[in-house]
């Protein structure tokens, strides 16, 4: 019996032993704590050489986890990159910025203001101004499909009378948050980009443009578009697109495969993979997508089937890009495109 | 005209029993349940209040009283049309009281099953099978405010279980069963062998898709000394079953265990058992990886004999993702609605369960076994609301029984259990949990050497859940996640019987909650993804006297008065007072 109990007594030891540090769930410090900064926003560097490789690094401390947003903004050149997060101790490896853009233009050897900014408090907090003494180097892509300044190769269609079309210079449009206001819009690359906006009464679809391989701007001359690789993981499609912050544009893009390889797209017999961007933003803001992000179109009888039966990138004889509404919704919709390209392995990062 | 018909069918089938007999072939068995009832309420929730700048308007719109009640019949046939085939079906056929002319009499199949043995060793079941393995596998854990009921109380406790097949910590549920047992090594070894498919969910032919339950035992039973096992329990999903179902998901628990007398007069008892789960998913968006989690239970015991006190003592280890359907399905559902005064206030809001409903209210309880871990009420339960089996628990159980019928203290035992979480929920310090119930009986009678029983019954149950809180220099966040939460759940009561099987009762019953707590909410894999927090300070207390008697151990008359305060300091406008008189005949034969 005195064994046993010893045995017992082992035991007890032994199970004491058996905790693990891991926490179940979210941490009741974000759902119940007070939002208060313990630590303000703060930079690493106040003056940055990109050209030689340097970073700036941020960093603060929050008492909760909650939505936020730094911003570093140009001064001259108006550029901005945003940084969004939802950690508590913010640091370097969630805040860094490489001289980088989110929305265009790019920036230029310049002062930039830096602040941060939380979705659900209305706090800024303010950190230290950066000098950008060199910029960083030039993003280059691998397949330039269009940037809308040179050459030709795009169609469009419409089921609407909406503005849809290639457009050098800068317009107007009024602007859909506050209508005694106008927005101006200027190609952020080049003398042109692509524009599509329509006032919309209750419709879904509104018009497209589309850009033939064989009539793109990629350096190889084909009818597809040479990716260099067959896996969709390693490519993406970026982009720059304008948006007007009505809240109810949906942008499509379609990669229409020629799955029999004659030359011709065929709608019913032939796959088109395609994804849809929601457009709740104000300005021309870099997107990237990985093309395995596409999916088989949905679409009644537009690239439902495909021929193969697997995703195809090194058969994609042309894209569409398409200017959706919100169902239901009605007022303005609309976009700008600029820069469409291809790179390999990592997104575009200008 | 249907209601008359069926009334024949039964007297005609009554007819026929006596004419064949309960004989070898042919055997009745069944139930006969009376119950009237009379609810009535009044308090401060049928008042204008007025708390702080604001006036509360009274519920006027809630029922003040309701008379009912139910006369059903339940009327059962086993069959043998052979010496190896026993067919049983259990009908039942009940009414309103207020059914006046046959309106509102249903006829239900509530049993129906097929047994048997094939070539004199393999015994098989088709139908409705009861299902029980151990505590951490496939086992209906005793309800929230636990099974100690005193005689005042015990016919409801009889009534509920009967009504929901959870006898003996039962699972009730349909397909198929074969067992069979087989002699091996030395004289009286053998191997016991045990399997079942049943049918867990039905397809809604949509979006739904069946789920099936397998599992099984295999137990070597070494004579004299003890037996080891393994069984397993599985769910899993047909997907072609909906045709637009999303994905499917499966379950599989798998244990080992022992139970060993190493001396020969089985004054000691080493038993354990470790075990397994995994759950996984196809098709279905977010769903979390596989993953193993695990369980351990060790314990001895020393079983009561010759009036001596029996002990036991238990490690329990339970990993936080451990899953187990079939072991922690509750019993209690706090999501039902009481069938008696089933609403209040103006808003119509459905009212909380009381400790009463769950002692009365067959309706407040679930009968299947659910996939997920299900709502609990920590005011009633918070230690182990899944049994033994609760996921993120370790610990110490321990406790003494002793039954002596010819003894002053016929009966006492008390069990205390020291808990704590294997892993933080929120937070990363750890819950800790003691729990401590003890349940004594006293045959006064015994002083005195009387003829006529009288008998001191009660029964108190403790839960503590205490958790420190966040350190922080900040008070934005000193402190959050502490809780603090006290339960205690009580029942006494007194009978004296007065004539052969007549006994007169006076009892009463308390439940009161104070404290904090923060509910986890789980998504539809069970996994934290949120937190509420409660705050308890009510009490809940019950006072009542009335008669009983017993034709037979299986056939009572008991009518009892009834009152309850339930009140909430958190909500004092809500507080009320619930009468009841209610008179309950019930045989089972």
């Amino acid at each position: 019996m005195k064994n046993v109990f010893i045995l017992l007594l082992v035991l007890v030891v032994a199970f004491l032993g058996c905790r693990k540090d891991e926490v179940e769930g979210p941490e009741l410090q974000d759902i119940f704590g007070e939002f208060e900064v313990f630590e303000g926003l703060s930079s690493d560097r106040q003056t940055v050489n990109f050209e030689n490789g340097e970073f700036v690094r941020f960093s603060a401390k929050l008492s909760i986890r909650t939505d936020w947003v730094i911003t570093v903004e140009g001064l001259d050149s108006g550029a901005k990159y945003e940084i969004e997060g939802r950690e508590r101790d913010i640091e370097a490896d969630v805040a860094t910025w490489a001289g980088n853009i989110t929305y265009a233009p790019l920036f230029g050897t310049e002062d930039c203001k830096t602040y941060m900014t939380f979705e659900n408090y209305p706090d800024t907090l303010y950190g230290d101004t950066i000098v950008v003494e060199t910029i960083k180097p030039e993003a280059l892509v691998d397949v330039l499909i269009s940037d809308f300044t040179t050459s030709t190769g795009w169609g469009s269609f419409a089921e609407a009378p909406a503005a849809n079309q290639q457009v050098t210079g800068s317009y107007f449009v009024q602007d859909p948050l506050n209508t005694t206001e106008f927005l101006e819009v200027v190609s952020p690359e080049g003398e042109g980009h692509w524009r599509m906006t329509y006032t919309n009464q209750n419709s879904i679809f509104i018009c497209g443009a589309n850009v033939l391989a064989a009539q793109s701007q990629q350096a190889e001359v084909s009818d597809y578009f040479v990716l260099g690789t067959t896996n969709p993981d390693n490519v993406y499609i970026n982009m720059l697109i304008h948006g007007f912050g009505d809240g109810n544009t949906v942008m499509s893009i379609g990669m229409q495969e020629d799955d029999n390889l004659d030359g011709t797209y065929d709608r019913f017999t032939e796959g088109t993979y395609n994804t849809e961007i929601s457009i709740d933003w104000v300005g021309w803001r870099v997107v990237s997508v990985p093309l395995s992000s596409f999916t088989l179109s949905t679409i009644g009888g537009f690239g439902n089937i495909d021929g193969t039966g697997n995703q195809d990138i090194d058969r994609v004889l042309s894209i569409e890009f398409l200017l959706l509404a919100v169902e239901g919704s009605t007022g303005f919709v609309g976009y700008g495109m600029d820069y469409c390209n291809f790179t390999r392995y990592s997104a575009w990062n200008p | 005209m249907k209601t008359r018909y069926i009334l024949l069918f039964i007297v005609g089938l009554i007819s026929c029993t006596d004419s064949f007999g309960q004989n070898d072939k042919f055997t009745v068995y069944g139930a006969g349940r009376f119950v009237l009832q009379n609810n009535s309420r009044s308090g401060q929730l049928f008042e204008q209040s007025i708390v702080g700048n604001d006036t509360i308007p009274a519920d006027t719109v809630s029922t003040r009283r309701e008379i009912g009640g139910v006369a059903l019949f339940d009327l059962g046939f086993r069959i043998k049309p052979n010496s190896s085939t026993e067919i049983n079906a259990l009908t039942r056929v009940s009414g309103d009281l207020d059914g006046f002319w046959g309106a509102g009499v249903g006829f239900t199949f509530r049993e129906l099953y097929v047994r048997g043995i094939v070539k004199n060793k393999v015994r098989y079941r088709v139908g409705d099978l009861d299902l029980k393995m151990t505590p951490f596998t496939v086992y209906n854990s005793d309800p929230d405010l636990g099974v100690h009921r005193m005689s005042s109380l015990r016919l409801f406790q009889d009534i509920l279980e009967y009504e929901n097949f959870n006898r003996d910590n039962m699972w009730r549920q349909q397909g198929a069963q074969v067992d069979f047992k087989f002699s091996v090594g030395k004289k009286g070894d053998r191997i016991d062998v045990l399997s079942y498919i049943t049918k867990n969910r039905q397809t809604d032919y949509f979006f739904v898709p069946d789920r099936l339950m397998t599992g099984g035992q295999v137990a070597w039973n070494r004579e004299g000394l003890g037996r080891i096992f393994y069984q397993t329990n599985n769910f899993f999903e047909i997907a072609e079953t909906a045709q637009f179902a999303d994905g499917t998901s499966a379950t599989s628990v798998h244990s080992v265990g022992a139970e060993i007398a190493p001396f020969d007069n089985k004054s000691l008892v080493l038993y354990g058992e470790v075990g397994t789960s995994y759950q996984g998913y196809e098709d279905l968006d977010n769903a979390p990886e596989r993953e193993m989690n695990g369980f351990i239970d060790l314990g001895i015991r020393v079983p009561s004999k010759n009036n001596k006190f029996g002990f036991y003592g238990e490690l329990l280890y339970v990993s936080s993702a451990f899953r187990s359907p079939g072991a922690q399905s509750r019993r209690v559902n706090y999501n039902s609605t009481a069938e008696n005064l089933s609403f209040q206030t103006n808003q119509e809001t459905v009212r909380p369960l009381t400790a009463f409903d769950l002692i009365q209210d067959a309706s407040v309880y679930n009968n299947t076994i659910a996939v997920n871990l299900q709502n609990f009420n920590p005011a009633f339960s918070n230690v182990l609301p899944f049994g033994k089996a609760t996921p993120n628990r370790q610990g110490l159980l321990v406790g003494t029984v002793r039954e002596a019928d010819s003894l002053f203290v016929s009966k006492v035992g008390v069990d205390l259990g020291l808990l704590t979480e294997v892993s933080g929920q929120g937070i990363s310090d750890y819950r800790n949990f003691t729990m401590v119930d003890v349940n004594v009986e006293l045959a006064l009678s015994q002083l005195w050497g009387g003829q006529r029983e009288t008998n001191i019954e009660g029964h108190f149950h403790m839960e503590q859940t205490a958790r420190d809180g966040l350190v922080s220099d900040s008070p934005a966040v000193e402190g959050i996640g502490a809780l603090d939460l006290s339960s205690n759940y009580f029942e006494a009561g007194i009978s004296h019987e007065i004539s052969p099987g007549l006994a007169l009762h006076i009892a009463a019953i308390g439940l009161t909650a104070n404290g904090n707590e923060f509910i986890a909410l789980r998504d539809v894999y069970g996994q934290v993804n949120d937190f509420t927090e409660s705050v308890y300070d009510f009490s809940d207390m019950s006072y009542m006297f009335g008669m009983k008697y017993s034709f037979s151990p299986q056939s009572h008359l008991q009518i009892q008065y009834r009152t309850s305060d339930i009140t909430d300091d958190l909500a004092p406008t809500t507080a009320y007072q619930w009468n009841q008189f209610i008179f309950t005949y019930n045989m089972f034969f």
